[in-house]
Order: C-alpha cells, then structure tokens, then sequence
C-alpha cells in the first residue's frame, strides 16, 4: 500500500477524530481512494466509539482528591498535622484487637562481641577480686544507684548475663533486671531523692532491651504487667525526676509503651486457654502456607493428613485498613506506622516522615476500607511503593532523572515466592532502598482465623502457630 | 457520539502556561491538567488493560507518576501530552510484564458503557465493546499502541510517533495495518455505524 494511501487514511482520521469533517466528507475529498477508505474509517470510527467511554464520575472525583492532595503545599499542611489523641488510641486499640503478630527487630546482642570478650575477662577478675571482698558481693543487692556497692550489683548482674547463653534465659534475666531498675526508681522516690538520669536511662535501654528481643508470647504476660506496672511508678515519681533527665524519663516512658504494645500484640495473637465465644481479642490462627486473596478460613495445615486444630471462636475481622503508629523506631532514619490490612500487616513509614497513604479514606474512627492497592510515597513522589493488600505483591517505583523505573520487591507465583535481596534493591536504586527493604522485611500474613460453633480447646499446634509466619519465602532466583 | 471531542487539542500557548503552574505544584493547574487528561489517559489504559478496575488503579498511578515527574519535564522537544502518554504507556507495559497478557480477553466490561446511549443502543455498544476489545487485543503489539494511542488516548499522529520513539511515516504504516486487520476481524458492513451527518 502506498504511502500516499496512507497518508490519506491519517488525515481522515484526523479530522474524523478531530470533528472537522464527516466521514462521507473525507470521502468526497479522495473520491479515487473512497472505495478502500470508507471500510477503514467505519472501522477506525467503529473502534474510537468503543473506546469513548467515560470514567466512573465517583473515581474520576476520589482520584482527582487524592490527586491534588500530593501537591506540595497541601503536603506540608498535612505534614504539619499530628494525628489526634483519640485517632490514635482508637487505631491502636483496633489494632491490638486485628493484630495478630508483628515483626520484631532482630535480637540484638547485649553487647558487642569484642566487649563480651573483654567483659568475660573482667568476669574471671571481678570473681576473684569478690571472693576476697565477699561483703559487697552479699550486701549489693538492695542497693541503689548513688551507693558505693551499686557498681557491684551490677557488674554481677552483668556476669549473670554473660554466663547466660541460650535465650530463653536471657529473656528471664532482661525481665528480671527491668524489674530492678523499676524498683531502683521507685525506692529512690520513696526515698524523697532526686531521680537523675543515670537510673531513667537505665531503665529506658533495659526495657528497650526486653522489647527489641524476640519476645516469646509466653513471656508477653510477664512483660505486659511489667509495662503497665513501669508505665504507673513512672507517672507517679515524675515530680521526683531532675529537671535535667526530662527526656530520660520520656525515653523511659516510650519504652514501656513500647513493651506494652509489643506484649499486647502478642497476648492478642495468642490463643485464650478457655475459649470465650464472645471475645473479639482471642484471635487464633491457623497458617496456611501461602497468601491468597481470600485466605482459607481455618483452613489445611502444612499437613494436609493431620486433623486440623480447631481455634476458639473469634468476632471475624472486617476487611479494613487499621493503621496505628509504632514508638520509638526510627529504623533507615524515619519513623514508622503498623498497617493491618486483615491478614496481612506491614510497616510503613509514617507521615510524620514525610511519607503517606494513597487511597485510604480513613473515616473518624480511623478506619479506611481496603483500597485495591496501598500506595506509600514520599514527600516529593519520587519514590512510590505499591502493594497489593490481597497478594502482598509489593513493587517498587523510582523516579531516577526524571523517569519513573520500577522494580518488583516481592511477588507471589504460584507456591512461589520471590522477593528481592537488600542488594538486589540497593542495585536498583540506592535512594530509600532501605526503607523499602524494611518494608518488605515487615510483611507479614496470617490468614484469618476461622469461627467454630463449638470450639474445643486449641492444640499446643494452635499455640505454635499463632506466632510463626506462614509465609516463609524461598530464595530469589538468580539474586 | 461525539467522537472527536477528546481528541480536540488545548492551544499550546495555554497548555503552555497551565505546565509551568503546575510545576510549581499549583493545585488549580494540577487540577486542570488532570481534568482534561483524565479521561485520555484513563480510555488508553482501559483500552490496554481492558478492565475497569484495573484501568482505574492504573491511571491514578499514571497522575502520580506524573506528580513526581513533572518537575523534569521541559518542553522542548515533546509536548506535555506525548510525556505523559510516555509515562503511560510505561506504566501500562509494566503492569503487562507483572501480570502477564490475557489472551482472548473480551475484557472491556460495563464500566466502558456510554451513558449518552439510551437502553437500546447499550445493549448493541456492549456486544460491540466485547467484539472489538477482542479484536483489539489480539493485534501485535506495536500496531495496538498505535491503536490505542491513537483512538482511545487521542493523539495526533506527531504525538503518537513522540511517545513511542518512531518515525512518522511508521506510525501512519502501523495504524494502516492495523485498521486493516481490525476491518478483516470485525468484518465491518458499510452502513452498519452510520451516523448521519456526524461520527
């Protein structure tokens, strides 16, 4: 065909399109070529037609707020906002009821490595130098800070620790030893002395300690009474605290915050040992090895053949958005908001990082319904992370010199699932990688629990299951 | 049916100036750039992906794409509507590569009906819709971006060749092909669109 032939088509179509001629005037203007062009452009109006097709009024209106609500200036006003109180207690609370598990940082040594080695030596010499001066080795241990023996209650503690190696014991010893310096603060208010910011310090990081190990929910009972018994002596020696050690005791009430929390989530996650029919917070699990869509209520174990554990009754959980702020982690320079989207729960950075939430409405109570996809994006839409809230497919989208490139994160294929490697990320944009490799590293998926009529009482299965994630990926391929 | 009326360019000089305003995040001209490319960009992904949903989410996340670009456009060289198309069509590419194409997909669904249609002719666009979505879907690939570009997206010919990196001399050979096969597919009979006086 000729390029005069096709010329010919192009300028019909433009002005048919353009609605500068009919289709019988553009005819009329190619009489020669009529025959072949007027098929054509029945069929080129026939398929445009098809195409004319108006988006919904009620997307096009929600799409265009969101829209215009990146713009810069309505983004610092909105960045401005802190959440309201009641916005947050409202979440939190629907959120520990939702929750059924988080991802707790990874156990971090007590001390460093080269520190235990030394630690270890001054042990065998602190013995020795203790066997001669037995006095202060027995009467350390109501001491307080301030006192001459006080050293030595704690470097015995530290020897404790240190000669402690399996977890479990650990754990013990960190709950223990917060309880000791909840009890230093306490009696040295009753006292009437000034608390410094020597023990509010110590409190803080050994509280801190407690919940950034890997607390096991049989200990989250303990921890959890610890937390609120932390969180009632340090609201009453606040008139006994120095001026100076304010932001200790804040550090030390954001961490029991935190302990509470983290061992609330826990406490919820795990099975009630009496099934209650009515309770909305005993929320068992039973995994399923992969994420669906609509995850299988109480459905098949890893072991199809063994009898499925039965879970105690539970209020199902609405397919909602429940957002609620995490305290006091600032992991890759930002802080960060748990998201619970009903099975599925992530990490997010928070707006008070600059970073927000497309597609949520959230209504008054500080629920949003579940968008078909969660978008996370910077302060100045450089980056942008999609997630599926029923896959957890998660990609990522990097505006890198004025083009956006997109890396898939994590995706599901099958029994398949492939998720990217820090390097692989870094690899593919060194800007806010780690935030999206943190992000990923917080997903987590427990199908939703199943409602039995009856419910026996759970298995120890059910136990173990509540706190594992079902949703252990395979290695990358090639990464 | 007012076929041209998308197609129907904003006078450069005005585009022109409505850009630079948007670029410093002006939301009156990020909202003027966003009405009246809505419903382009949102008929050009529909008729890529072929579901509403789907077309939905992906065109917001073309508007987003934009947000965050729109700083580095310049315009020297590209119109405004051949770069956002860019970012379309990348997007819609993407989205493809995720999710693999659906072959055989009559996918156009009742979110394409036209509301100017009465009952009667609904139900003759729907079977239409479904016929031609087919035909469409099963062109190659270049000739369907030209397709789509071009009569769903409504770009000139200039436009089309900008956000796809050709000529235009082969944009004008591939929309030409691909009418010709979309005519064989359809088996269009004179007469059987006709809408007198005007298309």
């Amino acid at each position: 065909m000729s390029n005069r032939f096709e010329q010919r088509l192009s300028e019909c179509l433009e002005a048919l399109f353009s609605g500068e001629r009919t289709l019988e005037e553009c005819l009329s203007l190619y009489p020669e070529d009529a025959a072949q062009l007027e098929p054509l452009l029945r069929t080129a109006t026939l398929v445009g037609e098809t195409f004319n097709v108006a988006p919904r009024a009620a997307f096009a209106a929600q799409a265009r707020q969101r829209f215009l609500r990146m713009t810069e200036r309505r983004l610092r006003e909105e960045l401005a906002a802190e959440p309201r109180r009641s916005f947050v207690m409202a979440t939190r609370r629907r959120f520990l009821l939702a929750a059924q598990q988080v991802l707790l940082p990874r156990p971090q040594s007590r001390w460093q490595p080269a520190f235990r080695i030394a630690a270890s030596i001054a042990a065998v010499l602190v013995v020795g130098f203790l066997s001669v001066g037995g006095f202060a080795v027995t009467t350390s241990a109501d001491t307080l800070p301030g006192d001459w023996r006080y050293p030595v209650k704690r470097t015995m503690e530290d020897i404790r620790y240190n000669l402690t190696f399996d977890q479990s014991g650990r754990r013990q010893l960190d709950i223990e030893f917060t309880q000791k310096r909840l009890d230093e603060v306490q009696k040295l208010a009753e006292r009437g002395s000034k608390i410094g910011e020597g023990p509010l310090s110590d409190l803080a990081s050994q509280t801190n300690s407690l919940v950034t190990a890997n607390l096991d929910p049989k200990d989250a009972e303990k921890v959890s009474e610890l937390a609120q018994q932390q969180q009632e002596v340090l609201a009453n020696v606040a008139p006994m605290v120095d001026p100076n050690a304010s932001d200790e005791l804040q550090a030390a009430e954001t961490e029991s915050s935190k302990a509470l929390f983290v061992s609330s989530v826990l406490l919820a996650a795990s099975p009630a040992p009496t099934p209650e029919p009515t309770s909305e917070a005993a929320i068992t699990t039973t995994p399923t090895p992969m994420a669906t869509a609509q995850p299988t209520r109480g459905a098949a174990t890893a072991e199809a053949s063994t009898p499925q554990p039965t879970v105690p009754a539970i209020t199902p959980i609405p397919s909602a958005v429940v957002v609620a702020p995490i305290q006091n982690d600032d992991t890759a320079g930002v802080s960060w908001d748990a998201v619970v989207i009903g099975p599925l729960s992530l990490h997010v950075p928070s707006r008070n990082s600059g970073w927000k939430m497309l597609g949520l409405e959230v209504n008054p109570y500080g629920v949003a319904a579940v968008p078909s996809l969660l978008r996370v994006v910077n302060s100045d839409v450089s980056t942008i992370i999609v997630i599926n809230p029923r896959t957890a497919d998660m990609y990522w989208d990097q505006n890198i010199g004025g083009s956006f490139y997109e890396s898939v994160v994590r995706r599901r294929d099958g029994a398949i699932l492939w998720q990217a490697t820090e390097d692989d990320l870094k690899a593919f944009s060194p800007t806010n990688a780690d935030i999206v490799f943190h992000i990923l590293n917080s997903i987590v998926i427990t199908p939703l629990p199943t409602a039995v009529p009856t419910p026996p009482p759970a298995t120890p299965e059910a136990d173990t299951s509540a706190s594992s994630n079902p949703d252990t990926p395979t290695p990358a391929p090639g990464s | 049916m007012e076929l041209g009326a998308a197609a129907t360019p904003l006078p450069s000089e005005i585009e022109e100036g409505v850009i630079e305003r948007a670029k410093t995040g002006e939301p009156q001209a990020l909202g003027a750039v966003y009405d009246w490319y809505l419903p382009r960009v949102y008929r050009y992904v529909l008729s890529r992906v072929g579901n509403v949903t789907e077309a939905e989410d992906l065109t917001e996340d073309v508007f987003l794409r934009m947000l965050g670009a729109i700083g580095d456009y310049k315009r020297t060289g590209v119109p405004f509507s051949a770069w956002l198309f860019r970012i379309a069509r990348n997007h819609v590419v993407s989205h493809y590569r995720k999710n693999g194409v659906r072959k055989g997909q009559a996918a156009l669904d009742e979110g394409m009906t036209d509301s100017k249609h009465d009952p009667a002719e609904i139900v003759e666009t729907q079977m239409m819709i479904g016929e031609v979505a087919l035909a469409v879907q099963k062109l190659p690939e270049a000739q369907r971006d030209v397709i789509a570009l071009r009569f769903a997206g409504g770009l000139s010919i200039a436009e089309t060749a900008q956000v796809l990196g050709k000529r235009q001399g082969n944009v004008k050979t591939l929309q030409h092909k691909a009418v010709l096969k979309l005519q064989k597919m359809l088996q269009t009979e004179p007469g059987r669109l006709t809408v007198e006086g005007q298309i």
